[in-house]
């Protein structure tokens, strides 16, 4: 069996509605992502797709359950360790780019390697070279307002692969763009993560894109089917 | 570079812009509130300085006084004054108000006798050249030098005669006896820049005013000039030792002592005032960063994603406030020096020289900087600027990943 990257067990999150009931958003969710797997993960919306990929990647706590990266347990960590860990281990792509606006392409994707502390002459040259490889090499020095938004998503993609991460957490990351445009950067997008054979946990509403997932789930009533 | 360091830069010094409107806008703020904080302290300190030189060069470091009664046969004490190798000069001075008429116009001087016969003198007129359009060394006992402000008052200029009736007339006028006037020539204009002296006091010689006092040989003060360097205070406590009751040495400071507190305290209150300007400024960094705080909340929630601690993004904010204050102190500094280098036409224009000479007693506007002025003025913006970023820090720290990323 291959080597798990990232494991879920029996996660349950619910929140407290502002009239005090309480939403039971994930019910017992169980999911095993291996090195090197894409997984795409569908559902309606409001099915709780966002909150799970918050609770595994440590952005908010589960009410009950377990979570693994490369088979250490993070839970029952502090945010400060689990921010440590998950600077090298995990990268993020949203629907909203969340670019630095006052920084321009090439230093929005050197921002993720300072963070992670692996900022050097190396992470710079890798930096060009990912965006070379969204094809955006003309266009370093241009700031997010001068980009559009397929090119601002595939700077957020570039981003996330710079500290080599071991798994990419993509919350529908073509919801803003247009057709065509989502298919082109969707392409890239899962064309370098099987070239850097990096995990995937693709949030989608698109069958298209799903299918070209080795895995395809669909959160239900807040559970995995 | 630590990366919150680097994004506090990137915020304040965007890339492909020179500085970013906000950091622009608020380091103008900034140095705005420490140009007007410095600004006035160095001038309220050239104020000071400048009235202790003047106050000191006409009154003198030491006076030793009888309760304001004539003094006798102080001549031995004066020797032994003398022989202290502490001091330059020892005057025996005698000082009152008269009446001045020229034609029908009086005035009312206070006159100071200087001793023509010996020369010593306690106040640097020779030195300073107090003495314009004419000589010290011309008066006699038939001539009076006026202050130049107080001879444009009444009209009147070098060869113009005065005539001078002492309060002590008045104890002739009851004996019957007629009282005459001293006519006095005008020999020269007190001119020291400093209009209490040059509007009030006239100079005669010490003879001439002991005949319109009905002194004797008596004087009011011995007057002291101390070398450079010597503690007027330290020398007028050991004097003071020596004197028999109730002679006593006081120094110029403790003369003018509460003409020097009022400049403190006008110092005091008006750095208050202006204290204020650094305040509001710091108040406007806070709301402009915590609207960027909020204008960033999503950015914010992927930097904790991508591994970014709260206590490191709070550190972005604290900076820039605290990049804020030091560029601002720095250029208020900065201002502040260069407009006080050209405070001549500016105080000329917007308030005019007279203005100035009329309340402050002088024609320059004096400048004098003092170091812990600065410290505390830059100190002081530079930690309120920090506090300024500090309620935005907390706000960005306080963001919760994922609730950012949730922010429409
Ligand atoms: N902080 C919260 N407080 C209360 N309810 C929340 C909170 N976050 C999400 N929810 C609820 O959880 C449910 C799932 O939301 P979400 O995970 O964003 O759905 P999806 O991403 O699948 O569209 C929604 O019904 C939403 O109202
Ligand atoms: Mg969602």
């Amino acid at each position: 069996m291959s080597e798990i990257i990232l494991r879920a067990k029996e996660i349950k999150k619910s929140f407290k509605s502002p009239n005090g009931d309480t939403i039971d958003v994930l019910r017992g969710v169980n999911l095993e992502i291996a090195r090197g797997q894409s997984i795409s993960l569908r559902g309606e919306s409001g099915a709780g797709k966002t909150t799970f990929l918050n609770v595994i990647a440590g952005l908010e706590s589960p009410s009950s359950g377990e979570i693994y990266w490369d088979g250490q347990r993070v839970d029952n960590l502090s945010n400060s360790k689990q921010a440590r860990i998950r600077a090298g281990f995990m990268g993020f792509v949203f629907q909203n780019y969340c670019l630095v606006p006052e920084l321009n392409a090439l230093e929005n994707v050197e921002l993720a390697a300072r963070i992670a502390g692996k900022f050097d002459a190396s992470a710079r040259k890798r930096a060009k070279e990912l965006l070379d490889g969204v094809g955006l090499s003309g266009r370093l020095r241009h700031l997010p307002s001068q980009m559009s938004g397929g090119e601002k998503q595939r700077v957020a993609i570039a981003r996330a692969i710079i500290n080599n991460p071991r798994i990419i957490l993509a919350d529908e990351p073509t919801g803003n763009l247009d057709e065509i445009t989502g298919l082109e950067v969707m392409d890239i997008f899962l064309t370098l993560c099987s070239s850097y054979s990096t995990s995937l946990l693709l949030i989608t509403h698109n069958p298209e894109f799903a299918a070209r997932t080795s895995a395809q789930v669909r959160l239900a009533a807040g559970v995995l089917v | 570079m630590k990366w919150w360091l680097y994004i506090a830069l990137k915020q304040l010094f965007p890339t492909g812009k020179f500085v970013s409107f906000f950091a622009a806008v608020s380091i103008l703020g900034v140095a705005l509130g420490v140009l007007g904080l410095f600004g006035t302290q160095s001038v309220m300190n050239g104020f000071h300085e400048q009235i202790g030189v003047k106050l000191r060069d006409t009154s003198g470091d030491v006076i030793i006084r009888n309760r304001g009664k004539p003094m006798y046969d102080v001549e031995p004490l004066v020797d032994s004054l003398k022989k202290n190798p502490a001091v330059k000069a020892v005057e025996l001075a005698a000082q009152g108000p008269v009446m001045m008429l020229v034609g029908n116009v009086p005035a009312f001087p206070v006159l100071r006798s200087y001793d023509t016969v010996s020369g010593e003198c306690a106040i640097p007129i020779k030195e300073k050249d107090f003495v314009q359009m004419g000589d010290i060394d011309d008066l006699d006992d038939d001539s009076i030098i006026v202050g130049q402000r107080l001879g444009a008052s009444i009209g009147i200029g070098v060869g113009d005669e005065v005539e001078i009736f002492s309060p002590t007339m008045l104890n002739k006028i009851k004996k019957d006896e007629v009282p005459m006037p001293a006519r006095l020539k005008v020999v020269g204009l007190l001119a020291t820049d400093y209009s209490e002296v040059d509007s009030n006091i006239a100079l005669v010689s010490l003879r001439r005013f002991r005949d319109l006092y009905n002194l004797g040989d008596g004087s009011h003060s011995i007057i002291l000039r101390l070398k450079d360097g010597v503690d007027c205070g330290q020398m007028a406590k050991e004097i003071s030792k020596n004197l028999q009751y109730p002679m006593r040495a006081i120094t110029w400071l403790t003369n003018n002592a509460a003409f020097l507190r009022i400049i403190k305290m006008e110092k005091v209150m008006m750095s208050l005032i202006i204290v204020l300007i650094i305040i509001v400024a710091s108040f406007s960094i806070c709301i402009s960063l915590y609207t960027s705080v909020l204008r960033k909340t999503r950015e914010i929630g992927l930097m904790g994603a991508m591994g970014a601690r709260p206590m490191q993004i709070a550190c972005t904010y604290c900076f820039q406030g605290f990049l804020i204050g030091v560029l601002g102190s720095l250029a208020g500094l900065g201002l502040t020096v260069l407009i006080l280098h050209f405070r001549e036409p500016i105080v000329e224009i917007i308030v005019g020289r007279e203005a100035l000479i009329e309340f402050y007693h002088f024609a320059h506007l004096p400048v004098k900087y003092e170091f812990a002025d600065a410290w505390r003025a830059c100190a002081f913006a530079t930690v309120l600027c920090t506090f300024a970023g500090l309620i935005p820090a907390l706000g960005a720290a306080r963001l919760k990943s994922s609730e950012a990323m949730r922010n429409e």
